[in-house]
């Protein structure tokens, strides 16, 4: 569908064949972060993300492993629970419950990969001690999370959204920026902090597309702003001008937070 | 959360085993370890203190009527005002009454063994009740079972009549339990006692049940994918639930593709035997076909031993396909592969003669179609003529209403009057006719 890219993106992207990020762009785009300094709820997430990507995870998986991450977070604090621990864990579960079957030995080589860069794999007792952690963590996140682990992600409502935009532009209008693509970008980014809680998945995804409208210019015909009566409105209850632009600078800060992150140098 | 506390719920000298974090109880949000729970507790009292009867506190807590909350909790309440409780102190007070932990059940016989569980009976010490308590192995190596994470995950969001509820889920270090309402039987030891065949009405009654649960949760995009009579439970007033739901999972995407391996051979649809991967709703529908006949006729439908032996007793009774009854078979690797003869099919109805009553035979030959789009949906059977004479009333039921709240629906005893019974059946389908 779409190439999973992350934070700080834009849409100079330039593919390769078969739609992969050329690797020095990525690098350049995404620096590798130092996880070992200050983490952050935040540096979890994007562990989360960076595992993710690399165990070649569903767009979904990974979602649904930031929700639990987020929500796991709102009752326990970081100073009792590694981030890490806990992301891997996400991943773990979501994986199980999303049905993309990824083996924990995956989950955990990776993940100690991200922490330290470069690192010789793990010899067996480490792992061991790593996967009875991962795995007494599971029990932990299942109960936490109330064993409530179907999440309802925003990201078909994107697509069907994106579908009725397209219908709204005209064919023209809708190929001449990439909305799609960008959209795409940012519901993972979004993931990054806890907002994805916070609403609806409906108003989510209304709001990432009015967001992406905005960075182009681009306004839907009929739509009135002014009067309150934006295209948005018809998509779904949730979705009015003010919790709009309420998701929306939410998701302003979900970038400007990203300066937390200390990267490699 | 910072809500002020409304209740003193915690007399003195409550020991909590898990301190830090409750076992999900009944909680329908998913609630979490909170360093409120053992946190003293600040009471504002609100005005004069009052004793609060067992009553008040199922209904606080949303509990069964019947439950019985033990007599030392219920000494322990005062209440101070009404209002809804917070999350945290609804999921303590569960806790405190016992749910949630191992020894609110006491373990009776064992019912069986699956793959990833043991079902025991049990009783709860809460309700007398009997419940079924399926202990989940935790596997070192891998974690709790991917079945069980399915399987606990759907059926909190499963809320229905003909779906078996799920009442508590215990965590202990080693095993995972979950405690389920307690059903005398399933399907097919019920088809078993009956030894001949089940009143038309009572294969009305069960049907039209099972695709009222069905409906429910293909409407939620969930698909069971593991229909048989040994997960259909029945209890003594006939109630029909669907169970085992570890195969089941959500369908979110329909493009996905799922394993191949996942219905028992004998309900298994023949796009599925076929290699078939990508499958809606519809893969469900043919199992409750195989399921009506069996019901009707006594014997099961297809009872095939291999993929080979299962898909030859497809074809023999409904005809070998072709690109007119299944289009895109002809194309079919996995269908190329195997020397089918070309039948042209058997009668159903010589098989089994009752399927003539009630357009009996129409409803079942829209499940059993070989292209799964076309097979009829669990929503649109329900409306069949078939179940006609079950009245208009069950059609208004809402998802919690047993089908046995209609006015004069009534399960006939199949049991130990088989003499008797046939001739019963036959008067009753008779009066049907006017």
């Amino acid at each position: 569908m779409s190439v999973l890219i992350p934070l700080g993106s834009d849409t100079r992207i330039s593919k390769n064949g078969d739609g992969a990020l050329t690797e020095n762009l990525l690098e350049e785009k995404n620096p590798a972060i130092d996880y070992s300094k200050c983490p952050s709820q935040y540096a979890g997430a994007r562990y989360i993300m960076e595992c993710g990507m690399k165990l070649e995870a569903n767009v979904l998986t990974i979602a649904t492993a930031a929700t639990y991450y987020h929500k796991f977070f709102q009752y326990a604090t970081l100073r009792e629970y590694d981030p890490y621990l806990i992301g891997s864990t996400c991943i773990y579960l979501a994986s199980k419950v999303e049905d993309s079957d990824i083996k924990i030995r995956d989950i955990i080589n990776v993940g100690v990969n991200c922490v330290k860069r470069n690192s010789l794999p793990l010899s067996l007792e480490p792992y061991f001690t790593i996967r009875d952690s991962v795995i007494h963590a599971e029990l932990l996140l299942m109960r936490v999370l109330g064993f409530k682990l179907k999440v309802d992600l925003p990201h078909k409502y994107l697509l069907h959204y994106i579908q009725s935009l397209k219908d709204w532009l005209g064919e023209e209008t809708f190929k001449s920026v990439p909305i799609t693509e960008v959209a795409w970008t940012v519901i993972q980014d979004v993931y990054h902090t806890p907002i994805v809680l916070k609403y609806s998945p409906q108003l989510l995804a209304a709001s990432i597309l009015h967001f992406v409208n905005q960075i182009y210019g681009i306004t839907v015909p009929g739509s009135d702003d002014v009067n309150e009566r934006s295209w948005f409105i018809f998509l779904h209850k949730d979705c009015t001008a003010k919790s709009v632009w309420e998701v929306i600078s939410k998701i302003f800060e979900v970038y400007k937070e990203e300066e937390c992150l200390e990267t490699i140098k | 959360m910072k809500e002020r506390r409304k209740m003193n719920r915690l007399g003195q000298g409550v020991v909590h085993e898990v301190p830090r974090i409750g076992s999900d109880g009944e909680s329908e949000e998913a609630s979490g370890a909170s360093d409120e729970v053992t946190s003293p507790v600040n009471v504002k009292l609100r005005q004069k203190n009052r004793r609060i009867t067992q009553e008040d506190i199922n209904k606080r807590l949303s509990l069964p009527a019947d439950l019985r909350v033990p007599d030392a909790f219920l000494q322990k309440q005062t209440i101070s005002s009404e209002g809804p409780l917070s999350r945290s102190s609804r999921r303590q007070s569960l806790s405190e009454i016992g749910f949630g932990r191992m020894e609110t059940y006491t373990k009776l016989d064992k019912l069986g063994e699956g793959t990833y569980a043991t079902v025991y009976k049990g009783r709860s010490r809460l309700t007398e009740n009997l419940v079924a308590l399926k202990e989940i192995r935790l596997e070192h190596e891998e974690g709790a079972p991917c079945t069980a994470i399915r399987e606990v995950s759907l059926l909190k969001e499963l809320k229905h009549a003909n779906i078996v509820t799920l009442h508590d889920i215990v965590h202990t270090d080693k095993s995972l339990t979950l405690v389920f309402e307690y059903l005398d039987r399933d399907l097919k030891q019920y088809m078993d006692e009956c030894g001949a065949q089940l009143s038309m009405n009572n294969v009305k009654i069960f049907l039209f049940q099972l695709l009222r649960g069905l409906a429910y949760c293909h409407q939620r995009r969930v698909l069971h994918r593991d229909l048989k009579p040994q997960n259909l439970l029945i209890n003594e007033k006939g109630e029909l639930k669907l169970a085992d739901f570890g195969l089941a999972r959500a369908k979110s995407v329909p493009t996905k593709t799922y394993s191949n391996e996942v219905v028992t051979l004998w309900y298994r649809p023949p796009d599925v035997l076929l290699g078939s991967t990508e499958y809606s709703t519809q893969i469900d529908m043919w199992g409750v076909g195989c399921i009506m006949y069996e019901m009707i006729s006594g014997r099961p439908l297809f009872p095939g031993a291999t993929v080979e032996d299962e898909l030859h007793l497809i074809f023999r009774t409904l005809g070998t396909p072709t690109e007119s009854t299944w289009p895109g078979i002809s194309t079919n690797e996995d269908f190329a592969q195997y020397p089918f003869s070309t039948y042209t099919g058997e009668s159903l109805l010589t098989k089994a003669p009752r399927l003539a009553h009630d357009s009996g035979l129409g409803l079942l030959s829209k499940f059993l179609l070989y292209e799964a789009k076309k097979r009829i949906s669990a929503a649109t059977a329900l409306k069949h003529p078939f179940f006609e004479s079950l009245g208009h009333t069950v059609h208004t039921l809402k998802d919690q209403d047993s089908i046995f709240s209609c006015p004069g629906l009534m399960l006939t005893r199949d049991h130990n009057h088989k003499v008797t019974n046939g001739g019963q059946a036959k008067t009753r389908r008779q009066s049907m006719h006017f």
